[in-house]
């Protein structure tokens, strides 16, 4: 068990970068799973309200959300492709 | 409580003062010469402290740096000009303005109780009396033409001779109103014998001084008493031993407009005379003793009461110096503990220590958590800018019932806040993050809280411009601009509540890509304001003046509004830090924001 570890521990250590584009590709898809949600969210909310103004305001922001989150599956298309142990397709799960 | 009992005193005392100006022209001279005398002090105070951390500092310095110095610097001083008084509060403005210490301040005025006894001998053995007085009014002159001229030294200079003017202005004033009391002074009616008799005329001679402003004229009247054998010899040494902690009043007058440093010199000064006073008066028949015996040796005459009164007042002072001296470091302790600072008024960094400068992760958080401070006072002064309450800012009553709630202009001191609640915060963070460490430093966190607190300063500043037109325009008549300001406050109300939800975490949780749509409505409602300006001033319900503040306040508020999202995007974090990084990388550019406002006008 301790050997495995070690053996862990100096496999990061061997490829840092990889490890890092690892850890960014989990939390940006943390990030655009939060934003999936959010958006939902936001629909549901526009489908509800009865005040004009809030309506446009959550137009908007679902507007942001989608940007944001095209953004997001972009970025993350680009650290798949970087990724030697992955491929761009996969980016496609995030959306 | 405090502040009604303010409010209560000073119109009482102003109607106290008032009344007796009317009743008695001798209570006014008095205290005109009181505050003309304040003045001086006032103005002594803001020249010496032009030659700050400069040469007189360094002069002061070496000439006080050792005990022996500062009393020799006080002896001589005191003996060139011929007023224990003046070296005294000139002493208390040295040690105001921070120039010298507590312990060489009390050196310097030990020194001068002994350096004003040669007055004595000069007006009693050669006739010489040095009138520093008579230079009064050059002084003025001179310090006034010095005081309108741009060199920051030469204006020190002016100041500290109007203040010495002024000063001397004042006694003169204090002397004319109690004139009248002098001539109903008649010594031979208290005379008693003994240790009661002792007691009382040094409390006469403490009042005739304190009403005459001058141990030197109380002499006088003594040396007259004596002579018409109105009064004995001893009561004439216990009137002298009066004189002297009677003139301590100016010193004492000196430090009512002092800091606390002044009013612990004055203290010391006071201390000092009434415990060599208390020394003199009981071994006043050994000190009696030594005067016979001195004048025997220097070859005074018998009946030369004048001169013995010299050698008496030298030699008991002389007496209170070998007994301070010693305790100069208690008395030090002493009064520090007895006469405190005001608490400060500026707000101290509660999280900056030593203790968190230890490690990467704590100098981070302790920036954070103050910088979080400085956005929390910097909240209040918002809100009071925008002539809102706080509470009422952040409540969930309709905005528009707020402004009308709010509908007049609140007086509100934006620079007296700003002094006092975020600019030594604000310095505090700045000193700490030059000494984080390298790798601290360059770090994304700690370069995005930096720049947090620059959005705060924008943030303030942009207030600070704004309020004043909105001020006027929110009171006016015109309700074209008035509502356009009310606008402009409300914008900001808003942002401001949004970003609040968003922060206390009552939002779906992207903390920082929530900021985003904030940012949309902004450029959004730019476009639309400019329309309607345009519209308000081709059908003139506002005039082009009117227009010129409002493009340009609207330009402040979006300004503000900009920093306030920037604040909270920089000072924000979701849970676990790679997701900060994250959003931090998703959220939009401004660019990106513009073209979605595009697509949502096609």
């Amino acid at each position: 068990m301790k050997l495995r570890k070690l053996l862990k521990k100096l496999n990061d250590y061997l490829h840092e970068e990889e490890k890092q584009l690892h850890d960014k590709d989990e939390s940006l898809a943390r990030v655009l799973k939060k934003l999936k949600n959010k958006e939902l969210d936001i629909q549901h909310k526009i489908e509800i309200e009865m005040d004009e103004s809030e309506r446009k305001f959550l137009e908007q922001e679902l507007k942001i959300v989608h940007s944001q989150r095209e953004k997001g599956i972009r970025l993350l298309s680009d650290i798949r492709g970087r990724s030697s142990g992955h491929k761009p397709e996969e980016a496609k799960s995030g959306s | 409580m405090k502040r009604t009992l303010g409010n209560v005193l000073l119109p009482s005392i102003l109607l106290v003062l008032a009344y007796g100006f009317w009743i008695s022209p001798d209570f006014k001279a008095i205290s005109a010469g009181v505050a003309i005398f304040l003045f001086g002090m006032l103005a002594l105070e803001e020249g010496f402290r032009a030659f700050t951390g400069g040469t007189l500092e360094q002069i002061l310095k070496r000439s006080t740096n050792r005990l022996w110095k500062s009393l020799s610097f006080g002896i001589v001083t005191t003996t060139i000009m011929q007023s224990s008084s003046l070296v005294s509060v000139i002493t208390i403005s040295f040690l105001s303005a921070g120039l010298i210490g507590l312990s060489e301040g009390l050196g310097i005025v030990f020194g001068a109780n002994l350096g004003t006894t040669t007055g004595a001998w000069l007006v009693a053995g050669f006739g010489l009396k040095v009138n520093i007085a008579a230079y009064a009014m050059p002084m003025l002159v001179f310090g006034v033409i010095l005081i309108f001229q741009s060199a920051k030294k030469l204006k020190g200079l002016g100041y500290i001779l109007a203040g010495l003017g002024f000063l001397f202005l004042g006694i003169h004033y204090m002397k004319e109103g109690f004139e009248t009391f002098r001539e109903t002074i008649n010594l031979a009616e208290y005379a008693v014998s003994g240790y009661p008799g002792l007691f009382l005329f040094a409390l006469i001679g403490v009042a005739a001084t304190v009403i005459m402003q001058s141990s030197h004229a109380t002499l006088v009247i003594i040396i007259t008493a004596l002579a018409a054998q109105q009064i004995t010899y001893e009561n004439a040494l216990a009137l002298a031993i009066g004189a002297n902690i009677g003139t301590t009043i100016t010193a004492i007058l000196g430090a009512l407009g002092s800091n606390e440093k002044g009013r612990q010199l004055a203290g010391g000064h006071l201390i000092f005379n009434v415990v060599t006073g208390f020394v003199a008066i009981l071994f006043i028949h050994q000190f009696k003793s030594s005067v016979d015996f001195i004048s025997g040796i220097v070859g005074i005459g018998e009946q030369d009461y004048t001169l013995k009164l010299a050698v008496f007042h030298t030699l008991f002072n002389l007496a209170g110096i070998l007994i301070m001296v010693p305790l100069i470091g208690r008395l030090v302790h002493f009064l520090e503990k007895v006469i405190r600072a005001a608490p400060s008024q500026f707000a101290v960094p509660a999280y900056l220590n030593e203790s968190a400068l230890a490690f990467a992760d704590t100098a981070i958080e302790a920036v954070r958590n103050e910088t979080l401070r400085v956005y929390d006072n910097a909240h209040e002064i918002i809100a009071r800018g925008l002539s809102l309450g706080r509470s009422d800012m952040f409540s969930d009553i309709p905005i528009e019932d707020v402004i009308k709630r709010h509908s007049r202009a609140l007086a509100f001191d934006f620079d007296a806040a700003y002094e006092r609640d975020i600019k030594s915060l604000y310095g505090a963070i700045i000193t700490f993050c030059a000494r984080v460490p390298a790798e601290v430093q360059s770090s994304h966190e700690l370069s995005r809280i930096r720049t947090a607190n620059q959005n705060i300063i924008t943030v303030l500043k942009g207030i600070k411009h704004l309020q004043k037109n909105m001020n006027e325009y929110i009171n006016s008549d015109n309700a074209y601009i008035r509502d356009e300001y009310n606008r402009i406050r409300s914008r900001i109300i808003r942002v401001i509540r949004r970003l609040d939800k968003i922060g206390s975490g009552s939002e779906p949780d992207v903390t920082v890509l929530s900021l985003d749509a904030l940012k949309l409505t902004l450029e959004e409602n730019a476009a639309i304001l400019n329309e309607r300006l345009e519209r308000l001033i081709r059908s003139h319900h506002i005039s082009a003046d009117m227009g010129v503040s409002l493009i340009n306040d609207s330009n402040y508020s979006y300004e503000i509004i900009r920093n306030l999202i920037s604040v909270s995007s920089n000072l924000f974090h979701a849970g676990a830090r790679a997701e900060t990084e994250a959003e931090h990388m998703i959220a939009l550019e401004d660019h990106e924001i513009s073209s979605v406002l595009e697509e949502k006008a096609k």
